[in-house]
């Protein structure tokens, strides 16, 4: 009985192994062509730009010229609001079914931003692209603010806050933006507490309408099929025809100390002067500045002090631990350069002493031309690594189309990268050494020098 | 249902009927309209937290006033009696709303 059982059986094993070793000898199929990226400008202004990379995911993100840089004195955090208000009420679906309807597609949307625009990012299947955009589109064109959904930004909010409160890091570059150019680029990213509750549903709707037109957004895919991008683009998002918002140029003020004394054993401060934008000549070349003297670590755990100067420095004059990272900013118009530093109260004098010594080196031409070949390699490994990830393609690809509607390859930085020689650093480091510089500084302030102590 | 149509549409005889229901109700007495004596339930406590501030603050004066009339168990002189004309269901958008929400909620969790 067993046995007539066991023949059938094994006659199917039999069958299974030549067919999986046909298939093994059978030959690969032809690998997909490799695309380019494609820019198409819209009839409605839009900038429309995609990749395909043949992946069954698209990810595709919405860059709208509305970031807190638009804000003004009478709205400030309007944007932070905003943020907060994706996920609300549109005239077409509630809330909740914002939120399933999502969901059941596979999709995720997120809402994000930065000082100079509003970032809305969709994941979903290649085949529910349509519909995961159509929910996007309804809530970027046709929000309804109800009063009591945008109550309840409230409470988000404060929980935002609360979290800001436990990364000093953050909190002193909002700090140094502030310090270094008033409005425009020094508006925070985060609502001030007096304005917490009180950003209202016609608020609101008003920093939308100024912002939110077909031509300051930019809508670009990962994963996508351009022409049915272009085509989405046109039916969806075709939102105001009105005028991009004015954007006041950020003008560089600096020459500020901003402290905030707060009880906490560890001192957090930032040391900055005017950088470059990002359309500058120097963009690259201040790049590169940042890796010689530290944006690491490269190595788990590591001290860090191979290939960062600031920390080879600091490291001479204190024993306590510390952490002194290389600030680097770039905006449209305008950027900071400088550094962050971070250490145990009665220390951060000694450390930040030190570390600002390093750039004062570096001016005078202390400057290895190995250290510059290290820090070359270094920026275009990490462009180039960064590029593995989509999000973070696909964010280098928005940034650009949204901008310039044009796109520059990471390969084609990576070459830019290799003709910067040694004097053009010196020449950058003091041109930016040089310039007003503007301080912020959050901790225990008991033994924390002033701007004019140090500079 | 009844209450659901506006006083206008009704037919003749439908709307004496409904006159006469009114003021047999007598809440118009003590200076209430139909929306303030709605029996609390979950979705009506839900729809007056939804109120704008100066309606919500009218109720809560209409209300107010009334708990203090049958205190003394009086009501208010005939002419400042609320008018079956002017009794607005104001509260019906907000209950509407919700109750959408609910059956939209309650449809998504039986098929997902």
């Amino acid at each position: 009985m067993a046995s007539r059982l066991l023949r059938p059986l094994s006659r199917r094993l039999q069958s299974t192994q030549a067919a999986v070793k046909e298939a093994h000898t059978a030959a690969p199929p032809a690998p997909l062509p490799k695309e380019a990226v494609k820019i198409s400008k819209l009839s409605n202004g839009m900038v429309v730009a995609s990749l395909e990379n043949n992946s069954p995911v698209s990810r595709v993100a919405l860059y709208v010229k509305a970031g807190s840089r638009y804000e003004t004195m009478n709205n400030l955090g309007v944007s932070h609001a905003l943020r907060l208000s994706a996920n609300l009420s549109t005239k077409e679906f509630s809330a909740f079914r914002l939120t399933r309807g999502v969901e059941v597609l596979g999709g995720s949307l997120e809402a994000s931003g930065s000082r100079e625009h509003m970032v809305y990012k969709v994941d979903c299947l290649r085949d529910e692209m349509q519909s995961t955009l159509g929910y996007l589109a309804s809530i970027v064109s046709a929000p309804v603010f109800k009063p009591w959904e945008v109550s309840s930004n409230e409470a988000r909010m404060a929980v935002e806050m609360a979290c800001l409160e436990t990364q000093p890091g953050i909190a002193v570059s909002e700090m140094v933006h502030a310090a270094a150019y008033r409005d425009s680029l020094g508006n925070s990213l985060y609502a001030p507490e007096v304005m917490m509750g009180k950003h209202t549903p016609a608020m609101l709707t008003e920093f939308m309408q100024k912002c939110y037109t077909s031509q300051s957004m930019a809508l670009v895919g990962l994963g996508t099929d351009h022409d049915t991008l272009v085509q989405l683009g046109e039916d969806l998002f075709s939102i105001s025809t009105g005028p991009p918002a004015v954007k006041t140029p950020a003008k560089y003020v600096g020459g500020v100390d901003s402290r905030r004394h707060i009880l906490s054993p560890i001192s957090t401060a930032a040391i900055v002067t005017e950088g470059s934008s990002l359309n500058s000549t120097d963009l690259l070349s201040l790049a590169v500045l940042q890796r010689l003297l530290g944006a690491g670590p490269y190595i788990k755990w590591g001290s860090d002090t191979a290939s960062s100067r600031l920390n080879r420095g600091v490291a001479q004059a204190t024993q306590m631990p510390f952490s002194t990272t290389c600030f680097n900013a770039n905006y449209t118009d305008s950027g900071l350069f400088g550094l962050l530093a971070a250490a145990p109260a009665e220390q951060i004098g000694t450390v930040l002493k030190a570390a600002v010594s390093q750039y004062g080196a570096i001016t005078k031409g202390d400057v290895k031309d190995a250290d510059v070949q290290r820090a070359k390699s270094q920026l275009k490994a990490a462009v180039l690594m960064s590029m593995e990830d989509s999000a973070n393609m696909l964010e280098d690809l928005a940034l650009q189309a949204v901008e310039t509607a044009a796109y520059v390859s990471p390969d084609q930085v990576a070459a830019q990268v290799d003709s910067i020689t040694t004097d053009q650093i010196v020449k950058v480091a003091k041109r930016v050494f040089n310039g007003k510089p503007t301080m912020a500084a959050l901790g225990d302030l008991s033994n924390t020098p002033h701007l004019d102590q140090l500079v | 249902m009844a209450s659901r149509v506006a006083a206008k549409q009704s037919g003749g005889v439908f709307r004496m009927l409904q006159k006469w229901y009114y003021e047999r109700a007598a809440f118009n007495q003590i200076g209430l309209m139909r929306d303030d004596v709605l029996r609390e339930t979950d979705d009506v406590k839900e729809a007056v937290k939804r109120l704008p501030e100066d309606v919500y603050n009218a109720r809560a004066f209409r209300i107010k006033r009334a708990l203090d009339l049958d205190m003394k168990k009086q009501v208010l002189p005939k002419e400042q009696w609320t008018k079956f004309e002017e009794d607005i269901r104001y509260l019906q958008p907000y209950l509407d709303e919700v109750w959408r929400e609910k059956k939209e909620k309650q449809e998504w969790d039986s098929r997902y």
